[in-house]
């Protein structure tokens, strides 16, 4: 089983709370952005294997960012996931546009969280 | 003169002259005729008379010769005897008479008296009528080698007068008789020209009463056919002129009821004096007929046109050009009256207006509907300026509006997804934490399942009061919020809420201090929406303060206003030695789910909603609500609301 990092980027504190626990909870490794503008420079730096991305966060809302990344040379190869509480349709429109990976709205269930994480990052890389 | 003398009937007449004529001519005819006759039968006479004395000359002059004087006598018995002889003589060369017979009643005898006659001086035959007798003498030379004497024939001519006078009247008879049976045929003749020229003088002076009689064609003469056909197509001609006249008459007086009915008619002579108007004219003008007889048309002169107007109109008219005009006249009360005019000038033959026709129309009520018309169409024109300026006006404000009604709903949008971005935050970690527990519950430390059962309690109690705060605001901003306002002692209210606030001060280890000096201090107010503004700060103040000292002082303050004269406030101050506000963020404080952005102030779980809340509330009783501010030394919150005077 390989061990993947995993960004977490929204800015309340117990949300990262519980994503943390589903993504150790997958073994995987954290890092944590509290903006939209750490969550950029931390992707691009650090080129994690699974971004989470918050929509309403300061600085930069999540949609921008992954906008930003697709952008970049070997955009395509983040894996993004956009966590919404807007959940309106047109929050999934916006998140297909912008090249999310995958979409889930708050509140989540974190057993769907992780069953997503498994689907997303599957136990034999293959990169 | 002739003419004067005779009667007055055209065949009389005829007749008459035909008879005067033949009574001229005829007679002189006659007596011509019978002087020709007697002439005539004197000349036969004569004649006859010349040969018996030739004969007896000749036969006498064998007796002179020989002196036979019985013989001779015999001889002139035997011619005495003839008819027309009153004698003979028989003279010697000198006159001496031989013989004389002469014929008394009818039986001629010698006669004895006369001795000498006169006998003519030649040798030849005379004959002799003795002046004014009807007796003839013939003397005839007796010859016998020479002349040796003279026969004398004495002859009567009574007889031959008589005949001729006969004659004469035989003439005179037949004559008369001619005549009247002359004078009879021309009656005749006469009398059916008479006739027809009696009809056609009838018929001519009867052609003008009862027209398109036609009478018959007289075929007798040339003129009077003439004549005839001249009468009766004269009668034709006059009858359809009198038809066509009749027909103008009427349509023209048709014309004149139209006139009447509808216009207003009058008319002058020559200088303007009226000789007529109809109807609608004196009910206009309010003068009776008779009043207006004669009476220049200038009485209904109002004054109101200059000279030259009515100098320009005579101008028009007089050459017989058509004037038409409007024009203000006065009625006999003095009323106003405006008549469209046209005045029409009737042109005798030298082309000289000899009468004027007036026609109008009262346009008096047009007028002041003119009048009206344009004033309305001022006011409307003003009205349009105004309402186009109204219009403008109120299209910015409706842009405003709009525009403000765009913003609205962008902001109540934003204001949704933010509702519902802030509702579902806290729901989230509720529902993590509790679907963590419920999966792994066992496999936790007591102190991590107490935790996040903390966690599950506090985000509980954090949805509950944003969602009432989201309450209360939806209820101000839809203006259904029921504000309980009362008279309240304010300085009491603020006191009793210290109070209450003492404890939690005391316990996270803060000085407080509540400092008030009003002279007023009613207020009215909701108290519990007053409490939940003091309750608000008072909790952000301890909130966001971990050491030092949260006070709070009430100050009265008098101010002059226009709106509000001479108004008391009182200043409501609560400061702390807190974190402090940025001084950018001073008035964004007070804005909806403005949370300062700070890792610190972030785990406090504020709903970002408290300080508008306020805001609305102390608006809402035309107060204030402001912040000061310095960062890492402490804030002040301050509300000012207005105290009720006791006067």
């Amino acid at each position: 089983m390989s061990k993947k990092t995993v960004l977490i980027c929204d800015d309340e504190p117990l949300i990262r709370e519980a994503i943390s626990y589903s993504v150790k909870k997958e073994g995987h490794d954290i890092l944590m952005a509290a903006d939209g503008g750490e969550a950029l420079l931390f992707s691009m730096e650090k080129k994690p294997d699974l971004i989470l991305l918050d929509v309403g966060m300061p600085v930069m809302t999540g949609f921008e960012v992954c906008e930003k990344l697709r952008e970049q040379a070997d955009g395509d190869k983040y894996k993004i996931v956009i966590i919404t509480a807007f959940g309106q349709a047109s929050d999934i429109e916006k998140a297909k546009q912008v090249g999310a990976t995958r979409f889930i709205s708050k509140p989540f269930s974190p057993r769907a969280l992780q069953e997503m994480i498994r689907e997303i990052l599957p136990e034999q890389g293959d990169e | 003169m002739l003419e004067k003398l005779l009667p007055k009937r055209l065949d009389i007449q005829v007749v008459i002259i035909c008879g005067m004529m033949i009574l001229l001519f005829v007679p002189a005819y006659l007596i011509n005729e019978a002087r020709q006759e007697i002439d005539y039968v004197i000349d036969t006479i004569k004649l006859e008379t010349k040969v018996v004395a030739q004969n007896i000359a000749l036969t006498s002059s064998k007796y002179l010769v020989i002196r036979d004087y019985s013989s001779l006598e015999n001889l002139l018995i035997r011619s005495a005897a003839f008819p027309g002889v009153i004698g003979i003589q028989i003279t010697d060369p000198l006159g001496n008479v031989i013989s004389d017979v002469i014929k008394t009643d009818t039986k001629p005898e010698a006669r004895f008296s006369v001795t000498s006659l006169e006998v003519p001086a030649e040798n030849k035959p005379v004959i002799e009528i003795a002046e004014g007798s009807n007796e003839l003498f013939i003397f005839e030379p007796i010859v016998s080698g020479s002349s040796i004497g003279w026969v004398r024939l004495h002859y009567e001519l009574e007889q031959a007068q008589l005949h001729a006078k006969n004659r004469f009247q035989e003439y005179l008879v037949d004559v008369t008789i001619l005549t009247l049976v002359l004078i009879m045929l021309l009656f005749a003749f006469l009398r059916k020209p008479m006739r027809m020229i009696r009809e056609a003088a009838d018929f001519a002076g009867r052609m003008t009463d009862k027209t398109g009689e036609q009478i018959p064609v007289c075929t007798q003469s040339d003129e009077l056919n003439k004549l005839s056909v001249a009468l009766n197509n004269a009668s034709g001609d006059l009858h359809q002129q009198e038809m066509a006249i009749n027909q103008a008459l009427k349509d023209l007086e048709m014309q004149k009821l139209a006139l009447d009915e509808h216009s207003i008619v009058a008319i002058t002579d020559e200088r303007g004096g009226i000789t007529y108007a109809n109807k609608k004219f004196l009910e206009v003008t309010g003068y009776e007929c008779e009043e207006l007889q004669g009476v220049n048309l200038r009485i209904l002169n109002s004054g109101f046109h200059p000279t030259e107007f009515f100098d320009e109109m005579w101008t028009t008219i007089s050459v017989g050009k058509i004037w038409r005009d409007e024009i203000l006249n006065t009625n006999k009360s003095g009323k106003r009256i405006w008549l469209s005019a046209s005045i029409i000038p009737f042109i005798d033959d030298k082309n000289k207006p000899y009468q004027y026709i007036l026609i109008c129309t009262d346009i008096t009520a047009l007028k002041s509907a003119e009048r009206q018309l344009e004033r309305k169409n001022r006011s409307l024109e003003e009205l349009t300026d105004h309402l186009e300026d109204m219009v403008k006006q109120r299209t910015e404000e409706l842009e405003t509006a709009n525009t403000k009604l765009l913003h609205l709903n962008k902001i109540k949008s934003e204001f949704v997804s933010v509702v519902s971005h802030e509702l579902r935050t806290p729901l989230t970690s509720i529902k993590s934490f509790a679907e963590i527990l419920e999966d792994d519950i066992e496999d936790m430390e007591p102190d991590t399942q107490r935790r996040y059962l903390r966690i599950i309690n506090d985000e509980s109690d954090r949805l509950g009061r944003l969602i009432n705060d989201v309450l209360d605001l939806q209820k101000i901003d839809a203006g259904m919020m029921s504000w309980n306002d009362s008279l309240v002692n304010f300085e009491d209210l603020v006191k009793s809420k210290f109070e209450v606030f003492e404890q939690a001060v005391k316990a996270k280890g803060l000085d407080y201090e509540l400092t008030a000096n009003l002279d007023v201090s009613l207020v009215e107010i909701d108290p519990d929406k007053i409490s939940q503004v003091i309750s608000n700060i008072l909790s952000n103040a301890l909130k966001f303060t971990s050491k030092g000292k949260i006070s709070l002082s009430l100050t009265e303050r008098v101010e002059e206003s226009e709106t509000d004269g001479r108004q008391s406030w009182i200043l409501t101050k609560i400061c702390d030695t807190g974190f402090g506000i940025p001084a950018e963020e001073v008035d964004n404080v007070f804005k909806r789910f403005h949370q300062v952005d700070s890792s610190e102030t972030r785990e406090q779980g504020g709903s970002g909603l408290g300080l508008n809340i306020c805001k609305e509330i102390i608006e809402h009783y035309n107060g204030q609500i402001w912040a000061e501010s310095e960062p890492g030394k402490g804030s002040c919150f301050c509300f000012k609301l207005k105290a009720v005077n006791n006067e």
